[in-house]
């Protein structure tokens, strides 16, 4: 190699050689099966109009993977925000050069890709795939993505700011997609694709700009975190940021270890899950209320604000369930070592079922502030919907939902009231608890944990594949019947036989007691009697069921059981590996 | 009669394929140091760690107190002190906070001896382990460790990257650990001089096996160096019985060898030398002896 | 008390302290009835296992060169110390013996190394004479 810049380039090539065959591969292999299949599907007379669907599905094929990004670059500094190769900040290169030619290489790259691919599906359907004015589209967004990856060290903005680009990318993708005109379906529109696809010479600059502006602030802020003038970044998989986790201080209590495990577990897991929560239970009425005011100023606006703030604050809840549910052992990733807990005298059973319980109250405690913030507000605002179908739709859904729920609710007996209770807490408990196990299991057993999950990746592609041939009149609808009764005694005989295993080999080991062993019945036979209650007040009697349906109900309740027995075995796995 | 701290039979231990341990055999008495030491990938975390319960054994049986630390690891755990080289203390903890936490679980913590160590050691309690740095972490680590007192104290290469203070302040632990109620200590270690200073019972792992295993005196008594001048002018090593390793040149060469001295002199008398001197090996010589010999053997096959 | 170990002595540790000891005993820097320090407070100065201390200090007591008063601490024997004559010739045989090897490398005879020595003992006496010399005035 000759100079500093062919090195880079070779080594940004010998890094993504094998990302960019398979790119290019599936991009290829892609868009041609999506032509066979849709004219396959259409049958020998192989009507214009099955044809022309699969002309767009094609374009859809070869233009999609952008919009994934480069898988590599996320793997190169372990999911860590900011410039992906550190290691080349020590060689004698300057840093607009580096970034330049690495843009420019990963531009050219993928721009090459679908140019490739639309002539040969050009050349092989003769529909006139967009070559010049999506290709500088393609180009544009290269730059802009990894420049939003590129560009800042903090994980929150890169997700925020990334996660927003990528999503007006894809609402763009699709306006301009669909942009054909009045009187015109979708099948129409590729031999309209010449028109569709002209840039406006605004739309030209518009693109140059956000290419210039993307190119330069990822240069200007690379620069700076190879002096490192930029933060340091916190790390996904060693648990909360630090501003959060020292929000409270808490002491130490030394009486019991105990009381010293559930202040650890809340210390660094729990109260910043509640912070959070408190924070959003501020910020989703502040956001609902500005909106509305927003709203009521502008009445004539296509998207109203507020719907759109409502949408935020139930992603916030999700966010929420998902954060406060994952990981309730505390299994570290990035800083490597043992398992700190693990060298402390404590049993595994009492550290494991403590871990998930104080997770678990936590999860639904941050539920509560947050479900109930939101409640309080949409009691006091009204939901000004505007005039479009949709918005009007999930506002009426809204409040429909908000006054049934109230009315229902009091209208429960007691006793119907705890079942509620009881069974909305095990269902939080099965939730954190499920999470909760599979990462030491994972860690324990890393094949049969890659295995299980392929089946069951592969077993729901096969059984969504299956509806969908039935819908497309593919497969007779028995074959799907028996797929699917087959899969419901798999899962039945699975969660039996895992239960009992687990149950016997827990007592074998001295892992639990006998005496545990019935504490964790007499919960599980009170759950199953709240369980049928509150599906007693659905209207749902367990008499009135066939047999079958039964079964996979009775084998439903057995869910917690088998979990409860499960969390302290996993853990066991995990701390003596 | 000496009480056996640990006991281990025919340990093994394999991570998939690779075999870690292979038939181990180790007693720890109390009062006594046990050094450990081997090359990098010997398999001497992974020794230590089965006597924490942190890994099960895949063959052979471990206790520790004469418990399982696997099946009961509070009995064994909690008259246990850990210390290890990996970073193990979560970066979010107070050193005053990881000193409450680990006092809750230990009865028997000193908490003015704790007080003394962190003076001596000049921690700021309120300092994150973020923070610090690993010299710092390591003493932190090492008065949750002593500071309960335990009748076992265990460190896993306690000095590797640490200043001579903190190796100072780590080897007087053990010292006191030691004097003071007879307890019992195993470490592992690469600074062999350290081992020798420190160890009355010495154990070299190599590849997962035990090469030599001994009373520290006995050990080095089986290996000798003798400093041997020849009549005769050699430009390559010559070839003497129970050698294991040879350096010089010409008509002087120093030479480490084991087992029969008898047999070493005649084999020296009949190539015409005679020995200068004769003493017992260091620990460092006997473990790049017992190294190269089975680099040689791999290169050979 | 001064002792210094040496690791690449080819002398186990308490050995070396044994006979660094012996040497203080005899040479008159450690006095009858002076005390010795604890095990615990050796080890950590000497950056040494306790239980090499307590072989050496036992190993002297045995020799009769220590005795432990209970309770109280470890001191140096009031009487001089009979250390066993077959002791003493050990420890000065060995001397010779290396010396005897050592000379015989270098080409010297048994009786030009008897002159020698008996030069290099005239030349000691002299110039430790002048001190106790000064000492006396």
């Amino acid at each position: 190699m000759r100079s500093p810049n062919q090195a880079v380039l070779w080594e940004i090539w010998r890094v993504t050689r094998v990302e960019i065959a398979w790119r290019f591969a599936l991009c290829l292999v892609g868009g041609l099966m999506a032509l066979a299949s849709f004219a396959a599907i259409a049958g020998p007379d192989a009507s214009a109009r099955a044809r022309d669907l699969g002309a767009v599905a094609a374009l859809v094929v070869i233009v999609m993977p952008n919009w994934l990004g480069w898988i590599f670059l996320g793997r190169l500094n372990k999911g860590r925000a900011g410039y992906p190769m550190p290691l080349l900040y020590t060689r004698p290169i300057r840093t607009v050069t580096l970034i330049g030619l690495q843009f420019a290489y990963l531009t050219v790259v993928q721009v090459a890709i679908y140019l490739v691919c639309a002539l040969v599906l050009k050349l092989v359907s003769g529909y006139p795939f967009p070559l010049l004015s999506v290709s500088a589209w393609i180009a544009t967004s290269t730059l802009l993505m990894t420049s939003i990856y590129w560009f800042t060290r903090s994980l929150l903005v890169q997700q925020f700011v990334g996660g927003f680009i990528s999503g007006a990318w894809l609402l763009y993708a699709i306006f301009r997609l669909t942009s054909f005109g009045e009187g015109k379906n979708l099948h129409d529109s590729p031999l309209l694709w010449p028109s569709i696809f002209r840039l406006t010479p605004g739309e030209w600059l518009a693109l140059a700009l956000i290419s210039a502006v993307s190119f330069g602030m990822t240069a200007y802020s690379v620069a700076r975190q190879r002096r490192g003038d930029a933060r340091t970044p916190w790390t996904p998989g060693s648990g909360w940021p630090d501003w959060i986790v020292n929000l409270f201080r808490l002491p130490c209590p030394t009486s019991s270890p105990t009381r010293a495990q559930m202040w650890f577990d809340l210390k660094s897991r729990g109260l910043p899950l509640l912070s959070l929560a408190l924070m959003l239970a501020v910020i989703n009425p502040l956001l609902f209320a500005i909106s509305n005011r927003v709203d009521a100023a502008n009445p004539d606006w296509a998207i109203p604000l507020g719907p759109m703030a409502l949408m935020l604050s139930m992603m916030s809840l999700l966010a929420v369930m998902a954060l406060g549910g994952l990981n309730a052992f505390g299994v570290r990733w990035s800083q490597g070592g043992t398992y700190f807990e693990a060298h402390h005298p404590y049993s595994t059973v009492r550290l494991a079922n403590l871990k998930v319980f104080v997770r678990s109250a936590c999860l639904v405690a941050a539920l509560l502030v947050v479900g109930g913030s939101m409640w309080a507000f949409l009691s006091a605002y009204p939901l000004l919907t505007g005039d479009k179908l949709f918005w009007k739709m999930t506002g009426m859904a809204h409040i429909v939902f908000l006054h049934g729920a109230e009315n229902a609710f009091g209208a429960l007996s007691g006793y119907q009231k705890i079942s509620l209770v009881i069974v909305a807490f095990v269902g939080i408990f099965v939730w954190v608890a499920s999470l909760a196990v599979i990462l030491p299991l994972w860690a324990r057993y890393p094949r049969r944990g890659n295995i299980a999950a392929s089946a069951l990746l592969i077993g729901g592609l096969s059984l969504s594949g299956l509806v969908l041939a039935e819908r497309l009149d593919l497969v007779p609808g028995f074959l799907v019947d028996a797929a699917f009764t087959t899969t419901r005694w798999l899962l039945i005989a699975a969660t039996l036989f895992v239960t009992i295993y687990l149950a016997w080999n827990s007592l074998a080991e001295r892992l639990l007691t006998a005496r545990y062993a019935f504490g964790v019945l007499a919960v599980a036979v009170v759950f199953g009697a709240a369980s049928l209650t509150v599906l007693r007040i659905g209207g749902l009697r367990l008499a009135d069921l066939p047999a079958t349906s039964a079964l996979s109900l009775l084998t439903l309740l057995v869910v917690p059981l088998m979990l409860m027995l499960l969390v302290p075995w996993s853990l066991s796995r995990y701390r003596h590996l | 009669m000496e009480q056996v701290t640990v006991d281990i039979n025919g340990l093994s231990r394999a991570f998939g394929s690779k075999t870690a341990l292979h038939d181990v055999t180790f007693r720890a008495t109390a009062g006594k140091v046990h050094g450990l030491v081997g090359a990098n990938g010997a398999g001497k975390t992974t020794f230590i760690k089965h006597l924490l319960g942190l890994l099960r054994a895949t063959g052979g049986s471990v206790r520790v107190f004469g418990l399982d630390p696997v099946r009961d690891p509070v009995g064994v755990l909690s008259r246990v002190g850990y210390l290890s080289e990996e970073h193990d203390l979560p970066e979010w903890m107070r050193v005053d906070e990881l000193m409450s936490y680990t006092q809750a679980y230990h009865p028997n913590w000193d908490a003015k001896y704790a007080r003394e160590l962190l003076d001596t050691f000049a921690l700021d309690p309120a300092k994150k382990i973020k923070e610090l740095s690993k010299g710092m972490r390591a003493q932190a680590g090492l008065i949750a460790a002593v500071a309960h007192r335990p009748e076992l104290l265990i460190l896993d290469e306690p000095s590797s990257g640490l200043d001579a203070m903190v190796r100072r302040d780590i080897l007087d632990a053990i010292v006191r650990a030691v004097a003071d109620d007879g307890r019992t200590v195993i470490f592992s270690s690469h600074l062999l001089d350290e081992v020798e200073r420190m160890s009355d019972h010495v154990t070299l792992l190599q590849q997962g096996r035990v090469a030599v295993s001994g009373e520290l005196d006995e050990v080095r008594r089986g290996f000798q160096r003798s400093r041997i001048h020849f009549i005769e002018h050699f430009d390559k090593a010559p070839v003497l019985e129970t050698a294991l390793a040879m350096e010089g040149g010409g008509r002087a060469w120093s030479v480490l060898h084991s087992g029969s001295i008898e047999q070493f002199r005649r084999s020296v008398l009949a190539r015409g030398g005679e020995i200068v001197e004769s003493r017992d090996a260091t620990l460092e010589e006997i473990f790049l002896a017992s190294a190269g010999r089975d680099r040689q053997q791999k290169e050979a096959a | 008390m001064d002792i210094s170990i040496n690791l690449s002595d080819g002398v186990p540790i308490y050995r070396q302290i044994v006979n660094q000891v012996k040497y203080l005993v005899a040479s008159g820097l450690l006095q009858p009835g002076e005390e010795l320090p604890p095990i615990r407070t050796l080890a950590l100065q000497l950056k040494v296992t306790p239980n090499t201390i307590v072989k050496a200090y036992g190993e002297l007591e045995i020799s009769g060169v220590i005795h432990k008063r209970q309770g109280s601490g470890t001191f140096v024997s009031d009487t001089r110390p009979q250390l066993a004559i077959r002791e003493r010739r050990r420890v000065i045989e060995q001397r010779i013996d290396a010396l005897l090897a050592e000379a015989h490398q270098l080409n010297f005879t048994a009786e030009e190394l008897l002159k020698m020595v008996r030069d290099r003992k005239t030349a000691m006496d002299e110039t430790t004479a002048e001190p106790i010399e000064a000492k006396k005035k």
